[in-house]
């Protein structure tokens, strides 16, 4: 049966040298049974401290973290039924595969039978079936890693915490090894969250992906609203790449702003709770597959002009200033532009949206 | 050494056409390994084994056939062992208090500085300080009201012995504690262990090797300790090296002594080839990786931290207790009869100790460069040059170390006391003895650091055009300065503290201060053995503060350059 994890307010302050930082700043969360929730953000954004204080290894300064309902804040880690991936595994070294997965077993005092067909299992779940002899040292990345993850199953936590699992595999492994996490935790019906620093990975593997910067939420939502309605600037860059094309506002009537941007008036959605004012400053977020050379649109001077296979890449300067990056599919036959051109760059405005700044 | 030597890289040029440096270095470090280290112990096997012109077992069989000898073997396995048990548990329990309690700094700190004041201080110290507690008349006996207490003997021995060498498993276990990674005992929890399962299946089974390394330290420590049952161990506790030291000093029996001091090599050879050959290979490299965050301290249960935080307490407070004891008493006219203060015993140290003092200065500032550049040369040629015979190389630069001082000091007299190396009563064999013993330790450093330091480094300079000498001055030596001066440092220490092999070889025109506490303590002299002490401490505490200002300089500079380059 899988739990519900709930996070309210919660924040840890750290003393560095004497001074106060604060490494995770009023976060709340909730996470409904069975989901996976992956946290994305710059390094030292604070994901590893609240996946840590969700585990109980370290306590919040603030707020609370609670468990299928029960507030666990105060529950010390060996007995909060979670199941921790550390990044760099943190296998046994003293003990063979067999004994690392055992290792929880025995704490709850499994019977022997018991231990030896669940760990038999769990290795299986895992695709390691008879690498129970091997020592940690005797394998590779990719398997410590599957033993890490088994060691955790047969345990059959009610939340799975990982931390940058993947990170010290090579790029294949990576792609392998994400689709087969997301499997066993659908398979195994688990809460799951998981920290990373690779967008693919969390675009991927995700129900939702919470975007994190500097200890504080900046956008929580499923990975397509993220790419498609950035809430903020930051979310724009961090997700995908972004054209932030800088503009002022002409109208606003709530849903829809009309822009100026580059000398072409052009109407497109506006970020959600938005409160635009005429001439204020606003930036069109434009996706480069959605900003392609035309006959009429934005002006602009191309820099690079780069052959991909696919697509051609654009690096334009636009007249108003800024710079730009466009993708235009190729096609033998149509026609591509060299540096030094000149060109116009239009987009579809129902799928570009505006933000403040 | 010639330079038909088979090579392990058959392939290469020969590294002797590459680098016209490697052959006169070569020469030179065996020459004088086999000089300073390998002639002695042979001559102190021929007299061991050669009686009559002919080989014999007659010198080992008359120490052996005689029962107080015999006990004087046995007694010193079994206080080695005594105090390898105890000194590593203490050095454990020190050693968790500061790797996995939130003790606050100052305590940690604290504890830290109390277990270096038995590794700079002359090995009499804590006898000096436990004689006047709990020797005849002792104050803390008085203070007890326990009247007749023999405090000589096994358990003087043990607890002054003790309380010297646990500072050496302290450090090694806090080494390998700190070594051990925080996410193993986070996953341990994680998975549902207690704190105290965690501790039993993963924190004590990952430090073995760490206690393994202490236990056989200690043991070694504790079998060549000279000093301690000399002042502590009395008559009816005889151990080896106070029996060869009394056989040779007192019977001037040479051949009785170096029997003995073969007894005593053998089983601190055993710990020796244990040490390197069996816990050497016994340690888990952590995997490695980025390790997520630092991990907080947990609590580990009030009752195990209260135990161990008031055991360290206690053994602070006793050590600092010593140690107070022993201004204290450097500060008294006569101990126990005349109380008042007075810096007449500083004075005596000053006049009637001025040629000790600058003798054993004098000593050590030789002995200290010279190490120095041994430990660089050996260092290097051991693990950058492969040729035949480099692991031969340093097993035999870092065997003086590995033999109870004792022995040393009688394998040079027998050595060094008749032509052709007539060097006995000079200040050459004080310097040899010290240089040849007490640069294990930069070796050992010098070793570890070359071994992190990828040989790319090296291979970058010389792809630069560098010849061979050029990037081993320009590149290799600045790389591992900070390692040499840690290995000088502890060298100046040990020259300045040292006693078991230099009682030997002191002499008229060359006296040392710790034999001068020595004298002090065999004539009764407390209040002057305390004031030699305090100087002493004092001396080795200044030049130490002084060597690491420099090392502190140099790991400045190297990685302020780096970063620069
Ligand atoms: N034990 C600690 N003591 C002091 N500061 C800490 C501690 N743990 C984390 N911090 C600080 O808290 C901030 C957040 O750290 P955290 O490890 O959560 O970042 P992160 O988002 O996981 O980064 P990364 O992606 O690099 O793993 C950082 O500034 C870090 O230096
Ligand atoms: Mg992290």
């Amino acid at each position: 049966m899988a739990v519900a994890l709930e996070l309210s307010n919660v924040s840890k302050v750290f003393h560095k040298d004497k001074k106060p930082v604060r490494a995770v700043d009023g976060v709340s969360l909730s996470v409904s049974p069975g989901e996976m929730v992956t946290f994305l953000g710059p390094s030292g954004c604070g994901k590893t401290t609240i996946l840590r204080m969700v585990a109980g290894f370290e306590t919040p300064t603030g707020g609370a973290v609670s468990i299928d309902g029960r507030d666990v804040t105060n529950v010390p880690v060996n007995r909060r039924d979670i199941g921790f991936v550390f990044q760099n595994y943190a296998l046994f070294p003293h003990m063979s595969v067999f004994e690392n997965v055992a290792y929880g077993l025995r704490v709850k005092g499994t019977g022997e039978a018991d231990i030896r067909r669940k760990v038999g299992e769990g290795l299986e779940l895992v695709g390691l079936k008879g690498a129970d002899k091997a020592f940690p040292n005797q394998l590779s990345g990719g398997e410590q890693q599957r033993v890490a993850l088994a060691r955790v199953l047969v345990l059959e936590p009610k939340v799975l915490l990982m931390d940058e699992p993947l990170s010290n595999l090579d790029a294949k492994l990576r792609i392998h090894m994400r689709t087969e996490i997301r499997r066993i935790q659908k398979q195994l019906d688990v809460t799951c969250l998981y920290v990373t620093h690779d967008q693919g990975e969390a675009l991927t593997m995700s129900d939702r992906i919470m975007v994190m910067n500097k200890g504080k939420v900046e956008q929580i939502g499923p990975p397509r609203e993220l790419y498609s309605d950035p809430r903020s600037l930051f979310v724009a860059d961090f997700i995908g790449q972004a054209n932030i094309i800088p503009g002022s506002v002409v109208a606003f009537d709530g849903t829809n702003v009309l822009v100026s941007v580059a000398g072409v008036k052009i109407g497109v959605r506006a970020v959600k709770n938005a409160s635009f004012t005429p001439c204020a400053p606003a930036a069109l977020v434009v996706r480069p597959e959605n900003l392609m050379p035309s006959e009429e649109g934005m002006a602009g001077t191309v820099r690079t002009a780069t052959f991909l296979g696919g697509r051609m890449e654009y690096e334009v300067i636009l007249e108003g200033g800024g710079e730009v990056l466009s993708f235009d599919p190729f096609l033998p036959g149509k026609k591509t532009f060299s540096e030094g051109e000149r060109i116009r760059l239009y987009f579809d405005p129902s799928v570009a949206v505006a933000l403040e700044t | 050494m010639n330079s038909k030597a088979p090579l392990s890289v058959p392939e290469r040029v020969s590294p002797f056409k590459r680098d016209p440096a490697l052959l006169p270095a070569l020469a030179a470090v065996w020459v004088s390994l086999a000089v300073f280290v390998l002639y002695p112990v042979i001559r102190l096997f021929l007299v061991t084994f050669m009686a009559e012109g002919q080989l014999s077992f007659a010198n080992l069989t008359a120490a052996l056939s005689n029962w107080y000898d015999r006990q004087a073997f046995v007694n010193s396995l079994w206080l080695a062992a005594a105090v390898s048990a105890a000194g590593t548990l203490l050095g454990y329990v020190y050693a968790f208090a500061v790797t996995r309690i939130a003790l606050p700094p100052w305590v940690k700190w604290l504890l830290g500085a109390v277990t270096i004041l038995p590794l700079i201080s002359p090995p009499f110290t804590s006898s000096i300080a436990l004689t006047l507690s709990l020797g005849p008349n002792g104050i803390l006996l008085k203070l007890l009201g326990v009247g007749n207490f023999n405090f000589y003997g096994f358990w003087g021995t043990w607890l002054s012995e003790t309380l010297t060498y646990f500072p050496v498993a302290f450090m090694t276990l806090a080494a390998i504690l700190s070594a051990v990674d925080p996410n193993l005992e986070d996953a341990a929890l994680s998975l549902g262990a207690s704190p105290g399962r965690v501790f039993r299946t993963v924190t004590l089974p990952l430090s073995i090797p760490g206690i393994a390394n202490s236990v056989l330290l200690l043991f070694a420590g504790s079998l060549a300790d000279f000093a301690t049952p000399l002042v502590l161990a009395g008559h009816n506790f005889p151990v080896l090296p106070t029996q060869a030291y009394l056989q040779i000093t007192g019977l001037y029996d040479l051949r009785g002594g170096a029997a003995l001091s073969f007894l005593l090599l053998v089983p601190a050879m055993a710990v020796y080839v244990l040490q390197r050959f069996w816990v050497g290979k016994k340690s888990y490299v952590t995997i490695s990786g980025k390790s997520g965050a630092r991990s907080a301290f947990k609590s580990k249960g009030r009752l195990a931290e209260g135990l161990v935080t008031g055991v360290c307490f206690f053994v602070t407070a006793f050590i600092l207790y010593l140690y107070s004891l022993i201004l204290w008493g450097a500060m008294v006219k006569v101990w126990g009869v005349d109380n008042s203060l007075t810096l007449e015993n500083f004075r005596y140290v000053f006049t009637h100790g001025r040629k000790a003092i600058l003798d054993t200065l004098s000593v050590a500032a030789v002995a200290t460069p010279l190490g120095g550049l041994l430990a660089v040369v050996v260092g290097y040629l051991s693990q950058r040059k492969k040729f035949f015979g480099n692991r031969a190389m340093e097993f035999f630069s870092l065997l003086n170390y590995a033999l109870p001082g004792t022995v040393v000091g009688i394998a040079y007299i027998i050595a060094f006391n008749e032509k052709p190396l007539h060097i006995t009563g000079t200040m050459t064999i004080l310097v040899a003895a010290y240089m040849f013993r007490y640069s294990s330790a930069g070796i050992r450093a010098v070793i570890a650091s070359l071994h992190q330091i990828d040989p790319s480094v090296e291979e970058a300079s010389a792809s630069l055009g560098a010849s061979a000498a050029r990037t081993f001055f320009r590149v290799t030596v600045p790389l591992v300065i900070p390692a040499v001066l840690m290995g000088m440092r502890y060298l100046f220490i040990l020259s300045m503290t040292a006693i078991s092999s230099t009682i030997f070889l002191v002499s008229v025109k060359w006296n040392l201060l710790t034999t001068r506490i020595l004298e002090c303590m065999t004539e009764l002299q407390f209040a002057q053995a305390c004031a030699f002490s305090v100087v002493l401490i004092l001396l080795v505490f200044a030049a130490t503060a002084v060597m690491a200002g420099l090392t502190r300089l140099a790991a400045r500079r190297i990685s302020g350059e780096g970063g620069r380059g």
